[in-house]
C-alpha cells in the first residue's frame, strides 16, 4: 500500500511538474521568436515523400528563392527547407531528416557569409554555441528519432539543456513584464501570426527597401575571419552525405544588397574558401552576387526589402535566373559570372553606396563608445571625398574636405544626416552627392 | 566541473547507478575512477599534485604503522614514540605543506621577503613564473595530513588499501572545497558495503536541490551585487558598501554551504555519511560560537591538530590567548596568501581573546550570575552584535589585499548616498529590478527560517520529510522553478565558482 502511495504521490509530483512547466511556457516563451520554424515543420512533414529538390540555407534561401516557380519550370516539388539563421551544422541534420522523409533528387546548399564565419567581435566567436537557440527552435518541432537525437547531442552545449527542455527560462529577464505577458496570452489565444500561413518555406516580403537606408552596421571582416572550423566540418559532411547517398549537390549564394557586400571588406576572400571546398568534391558552386548586371540587374534597392534579402519581385527575378543558372551546364554558365567581387567593382561607374560602421569603445576614453565609420566605395583608390555631418539639431560640421581617406569615428549617440560628394580624381569637375541618414 | 552545471547535473546520477550496479570489490576502484576524473575537469596535469600526496601520506602511513609494531603497541600508545617515527612524520608533512607552500604560498613568501629588502635598500628578488594554484590542495593536503598524525598518534590502524586511502584522499563530492573528513568518520565508510535505500536518494535528493537553491537563488545573486560594489567602490561608496558587505555574509555563507550540502547529498545517494560543516552560524550569540558553528571540518581540523598540540586551554590564560590568535592568524592565512586573509584571522582570532577577557571580568564582578537568565531581547542583540562583528571582518577577506580593503573602508565613510539605497536604485541599477530583490531577500528570509530549526537542533531534512505530500510537493516545486526561473545560470549569468575553490 505504501509502495502504491509513493509511486502514485511521484506520478502526481511529475504530472505538477509538467503542468507547471507548460504555464510558465505559455505565459513566456514567446512564438514568434519560433514561428517561422513552426511552419516549415508543419509543411514540411506535410509534404512528406513529395519533395524533390531540397534548398536549404537561412533567410537568404527562404525568402529568395520561390519553390512554386520553380514547379512550373521544372515540373518537380521544390520546398525550401530553410530557417532562420541555419548554421551548417543545423542543414546537415534537416538534410538527413528530408533524406528520411522523402526521395531527393537534388539538394542545394545555401552559404550566406554570416553564419559560416569566425568572429572576432565576440558575439559568434563560435557560431554553434551562440546561435544554439536557432537549432532549438528546430528541435522543438522535429519528430522524434535518432537523427534529432544526433542533432540535439552535436549542437547543445549541456550548459545550454535548461534553456531547451524548460523553454521558459530562456525568457525569464521579462518575469515581472505584465505587458509582455499580457501580448503574449492574447497572441497565443488568438492564435495570431505575423508572417501568414507559410507554404513550402517560402517567405514573400512585399516590401521595398528605402532608399535612404545607406547605413549598415557590419560585425565581420572576411580578410581576417575565414570560415569558421565548425561550418566546413558540416558543410563536408552534408556533401559527402549526398555523395553517398548518390544526390547531386550544388552549393550557391543568394545575392545581397552592395552595401553589406562591400563591407565585408574582403568578399573574395570567403568566395575562394567556398570555391576550393566545391573544387575538392568536384560539385558546382555559383555565387549569384558575383553575376554580371547584364544577366541578373537586380543590386538596386527595389528589389531587396532590408540589406541583405530580396522583396517579392526580386525574388521572381531571381528564381527565373537561378532556374536558368541550375538547369545549364558549368561551362555555360561561367558566361553569366564574374570571377572575383573586386572585377565586378571594377567593371562598375565609380560610387559610394553608403556608409558601414563598427561600435567600439575608444581607446583613450574607455567609457566612450565610438562608432568607426567607412564609406562603401567601390574604388579603393582615385576618388576624393567631402563629408559633411550634420548631427541633430546642431550645426553641421566638415569632417573632410575632398580627401581620399574612407574612414572615419563619431561618437556612437550621434545622429543626423551625412552629406558625401565624391569625384574621381582625374575628374574633379564631376562632383556626385549622396544624403544618408546615420 | 562545478557542482552548479549541467555537467554535474548529468555526471552525478550516471555515476551513483553504476556505482549500485557494479559488485562492491569494485565500487570503491570506480569511485576513485570517477574522482580523479572529476578532479582532472579543471587541469588534468594537477592530478599528480593530488596523486603525489596520497602517495606520500599513504606510505607514510604504512612506515609509521609498522615502526609502532617495532616499538611495541603499548608503548608506542603511551606516548613513547621513537625518533625515527617522529622524523617519518615530519618529512611526509614537511613534503606535503612543501607542495603547499610553493603553490599557495610562494609568490606570496617572495612579495614579503621583497618588501623586507626594500626597507633595507637591497635589490628585489624577480620571479617572472605564474604558478596556478591547484583546486582544492588546502583541503585534500589537510585531510591527508590528518590521517598521518592519527595513526602517528595510534589512534587509528594505518590503510592497507591503497585504493580505499586514494579514494578518502580523493572522495569526489568533497576534493575541492571539503569538509574536511577524518579517517575515522569517512575512511571506514570505504570498508562497509552500501545498499541503496529509498530514505538516503529522497534525503540525497533533497541536500542537492537545497544546496542549489542557496548557490544559485541567494549567493549568486547577492554576488551580482557584492561584485557590482566592490569592483567600484570608489562610485558605490558609504551606504552602498555597508549593504554589499551584508550581502557578502550572506553569499559566502551560502556559497560554502551550498556547496558543502550538495557535497553531503552526492555521498548520501551512495550510502556516505559526509560531517555537516555548518550549524547555523549567524544565530551564534558571540565569536566563538561563531566558529564552533561555521566550516566546523576546519574549526576541528585546527583545534586537534594545532591548537591542542600548542597546548590549547591548559598552560595558563595567556598562552590559551596567544595560541588562539596563532591558530587564527594561520586559519586565515589558509585561506588566502595574503595580509587581508591574515587579518580577517587575526580580527576574528581577536574577538574571541575579547570576550575570554569580558567573560573574566564579568565573572569576577558576578555579573554573569545575575544575567544567566536567558532572555529574548539580549539574545537577540548578542546575535545581531556577533553578526555585525563577523560581517565587519568579512570586508578584509572580501578585499582579498590588505590595501584594497584599507580603500573600501575609507570609501564606505562617505555616507552621501543613503536615498540611492532606499529609493530602490540598488535593485534595479545592480540586479536589474525590484523583483530580483524581493525574491533575494525572501529566500534569505527561508533561509534563516530553516536555519533557526538547524539552531534548536532539528533535523530539517527529517522534519521536511515527515510532512504530508502536498507540502513536500509545493516545497520541492517552489524551489525548482525559483532555481529555474531566478537562479543565476545560462547565457545571462556567467557560472559563479564557488568561493572556496580558490583555497
Amino acid at each position: 500500500m505504501k509502495r502504491i502511495r509513493s509511486i502514485v504521490g511521484l506520478l502526481a509530483g511529475i504530472f505538477i511538474f509538467c503542468g507547471i512547466t507548460r504555464g510558465l511556457n505559455f505565459l513566456y516563451v514567446l512564438d514568434a521568436d519560433s514561428e517561422y520554424e513552426r511552419f516549415v515543420w508543419n509543411d514540411f512533414y506535410a509534404s512528406k515523400g513529395k519533395i524533390d529538390n531540397l534548398y536549404l540555407g537561412s533567410s537568404h534561401v527562404y525568402c529568395d528563392i520561390n519553390p512554386y516557380i520553380l514547379d512550373e519550370k521544372n515540373g518537380q516539388y521544390n520546398f525550401n527547407m530553410a530557417t532562420p539563421g541555419q548554421l551548417m551544422n543545423g542543414t546537415y541534420y534537416l538534410l538527413k531528416e528530408a533524406d528520411r522523409n522523402n526521395e531527393i533528387s537534388h539538394v542545394y546548399i545555401e552559404l550566406y557569409y554570416y553564419f559560416n564565419v569566425n568572429d572576432n567581435f565576440n558575439l559568434y566567436e563560435e557560431p554553434t554555441k551562440t546561435d544554439a537557440f536557432r537549432n532549438w527552435n528546430n528541435l522543438e518541432y522535429m519528430k522524434l528519432s535518432f537523427n534529432k537525437l544526433a542533432y540535439f547531442w552535436r549542437t547543445t552545449d549541456i550548459e545550454e539543456y535548461p534553456n531547451v527542455f524548460f523553454r521558459f527560462s530562456k525568457y525569464r529577464s521579462k518575469i515581472d513584464d505584465w505587458n509582455y505577458i499580457k501580448d503574449n496570452i492574447i497572441q497565443k489565444t488568438e492564435n495570431k501570426s505575423d508572417i501568414g500561413d507559410l507554404k513550402r518555406g517560402y517567405f514573400p516580403m512585399n516590401i521595398v527597401y528605402k532608399e535612404k537606408e545607406r547605413v549598415f552596421e557590419q560585425g565581420r571582416i572576411l580578410e581576417m575571419q575565414p570560415m569558421a572550423e565548425s561550418s566546413e566540418k558540416y558543410l563536408r559532411k552534408a556533401i559527402s552525405y549526398c555523395q553517398k547517398q548518390d544526390i547531386p549537390v550544388t552549393l550557391f549564394i543568394s545575392p545581397m544588397y552592395e552595401l553589406q557586400l562591400i563591407s565585408t571588406e574582403n568578399y573574395d576572400n570567403y568566395v575562394a574558401q567556398v570555391r576550393l571546398i566545391a573544387d575538392e568534391y568536384d560539385i558546382d558552386f555559383y555565387d549569384f552576387n558575383l553575376a554580371k548586371e547584364e544577366y541578373l540587374s537586380i543590386q538596386q534597392t527595389d528589389f531587396f526589402y532590408d540589406e541583405g534579402h530580396l522583396n517579392l519581385t526580386g525574388a521572381d527575378i531571381f528564381t527565373d535566373f537561378f532556374y536558368q543558372v541550375m538547369s545549364g551546364n558549368t561551362l555555360e554558365n561561367s558566361k553569366y559570372f564574374y570571377d572575383t567581387y573586386k572585377q565586378k567593382l571594377q567593371d562598375q561607374e565609380p560610387e559610394v553606396y553608403g556608409i558601414y560602421y563598427r561600435k567600439a569603445t575608444d581607446s583613450k576614453d574607455n567609457k566612450r563608445i565610438i562608432r568607426n565609420m567607412w564609406l562603401a566605395s567601390n574604388r579603393e583608390e582615385g576618388m576624393e571625398y567631402r563629408i559633411v555631418f550634420t548631427p541633430a539639431e546642431q550645426e553641421p560640421y566638415m569632417m573632410q574636405d575632398f580627401s581620399e581617406n574612407r574612414q572615419f569615428t563619431i561618437d556612437a549617440d550621434e545622429h543626423g544626416t551625412c552629406t558625401i560628394t565624391y569625384r574621381v580624381k582625374s575628374m574633379p569637375d564631376l562632383e556626385q552627392t549622396i544624403e544618408i541618414e546615420y | 566541473m562545478l557542482f552548479n552545471t549541467m555537467q554535474y547535473i548529468l555526471f552525478l546520477p550516471i555515476v551513483v547507478s553504476i556505482y549500485y550496479f557494479l559488485p562492491s570489490k569494485l565500487r570503491n576502484g570506480w569511485l576513485l575512477c570517477v574522482s580523479y576524473y572529476f578532479y582532472m575537469q579543471w587541469n588534468p596535469i594537477y592530478i599528480m599534485l593530488l596523486f603525489s600526496c596520497t602517495l606520500i601520506t599513504y606510505t607514510g602511513g604504512l612506515v609509521l604503522e609498522k615502526l609502532k609494531r617495532l616499538h611495541g603497541e603499548s608503548e608506542y600508545n603511551s606516548g613513547k614514540r621513537n625518533r625515527k617515527s617522529k622524523l617519518c612524520l615530519i618529512l611526509c608533512i614537511s613534503i606535503s605543506l612543501g607542495i603547499l607552500f610553493f603553490y599557495k604560498y610562494l609568490l606570496f613568501g617572495i612579495s614579503l621577503f621583497n618588501r623586507i629588502l626594500e626597507c633595507v635598500h637591497m635589490e628585489e628578488i624577480s620571479w617572472e613564473y605564474e604558478i596556478l594554484l591547484p583546486v582544492g590542495i588546502s583541503f585534500y593536503t589537510l585531510q591527508a595530513l590528518s590521517y598521518l598524525i592519527d595513526v602517528y598518534r595510534g589512534d587509528i590502524f594505518a590503510e592497507k588499501s591503497f585504493i580505499r586511502y586514494a579514494l578518502f584522499v580523493s572522495f569526489f563530492p568533497q576534493l575541492v572545497a571539503g569538509p574536511i573528513e577524518r579517517s575515522k568518520n569517512l575512511l571506514v565508510q570505504f570498508s562497509i558495503d552500501h545498499t541503496f535505500t529509498y530514505k538516503n536518494l529522497q534525503k540525497g535528493m533533497l541536500w542537492i536541490l537545497y544546496g542549489l537553491f542557496i548557490k544559485m537563488v541567494i549567493a549568486d545573486r547577492a554576488a551580482i551585487i557584492v561584485n557590482t560594489v566592490y569592483e567600484n567602490s570608489s562610485v558605490y561608496s558609504g551606504f552602498y558598501i555597508i549593504v554589499a558587505t551584508f550581502f557578502f555574509a550572506i553569499q559566502i555563507y551560502c556559497d560554502f554551504y551550498g556547496y558543502s550540502t550538495i557535497a553531503r547529498g552526492s555521498a548520501l545517494l551512495m550510502g556516505y555519511h559526509l560531517m555537516d560543516n555548518f550549524n547555523a552560524p549567524y544565530f551564534s550569540s558571540n565569536v566563538r560560537e561563531f566558529w564552533r558553528r561555521w566550516h566546523i571540518s576546519l574549526s576541528q581540523w585546527f583545534r586537534d591538530y594545532l591548537y591542542i598540540p600548542l597546548g590549547g586551554s591548559k598552560k595558563g590564560v595567556l598562552r590559551k590567548e596567544l595560541n588562539r590568535m596563532l591558530v587564527f592568524a594561520v586559519s586565515g592565512l589558509w585561506h588566502g596568501a595574503s595580509l587581508a586573509f591574515v587579518f580577517w584571522g587575526v580580527l576574528n582570532g581577536a574577538a574571541q581573546v575579547f570576550e575570554d577577557v569580558a567573560d573574566k571580568l564579568k565573572e569576577k564582578l558576578k555579573i554573569g550570575a545575575i544575567r544567566r537568565t536567558v532572555c529574548f531581547s539580549k539574545k537577540l542583540l548578542q546575535v545581531f552584535g556577533t553578526f555585525l562583528l563577523v560581517t565587519f571582518a568579512w570586508l578584509f577577506f572580501r578585499s582579498g589585499e590588505f590595501e584594497v580593503a584599507l580603500d573600501v573602508l575609507k570609501s564606505m565613510c562617505h555616507f552621501d548616498n543613503l536615498a540611492g539605497i532606499l529609493d530602490g536604485s540598488l535593485s534595479t541599477k545592480i540586479l536589474g529590478g525590484k523583483i530580483y530583490m524581493n525574491i533575494l531577500l525572501v529566500s534569505i528570509l527561508a533561509l534563516f527560517i530553516v536555519d533557526f530549526y538547524k539552531y534548536k537542533g532539528r533535523d530539517v531534512a527529517e522534519l521536511f520529510l515527515a510532512q504530508k505530500w502536498w507540502f513536500r510537493t509545493l516545497m520541492i516545486m517552489l524551489m525548482i522553478f525559483t532555481i529555474l526561473l531566478f537562479g543565476c545560470y545560462g547565457e545571462i549569468y556567467d557560472i559563479q565558482q564557488f568561493i572556496y575553490f580558490q583555497f
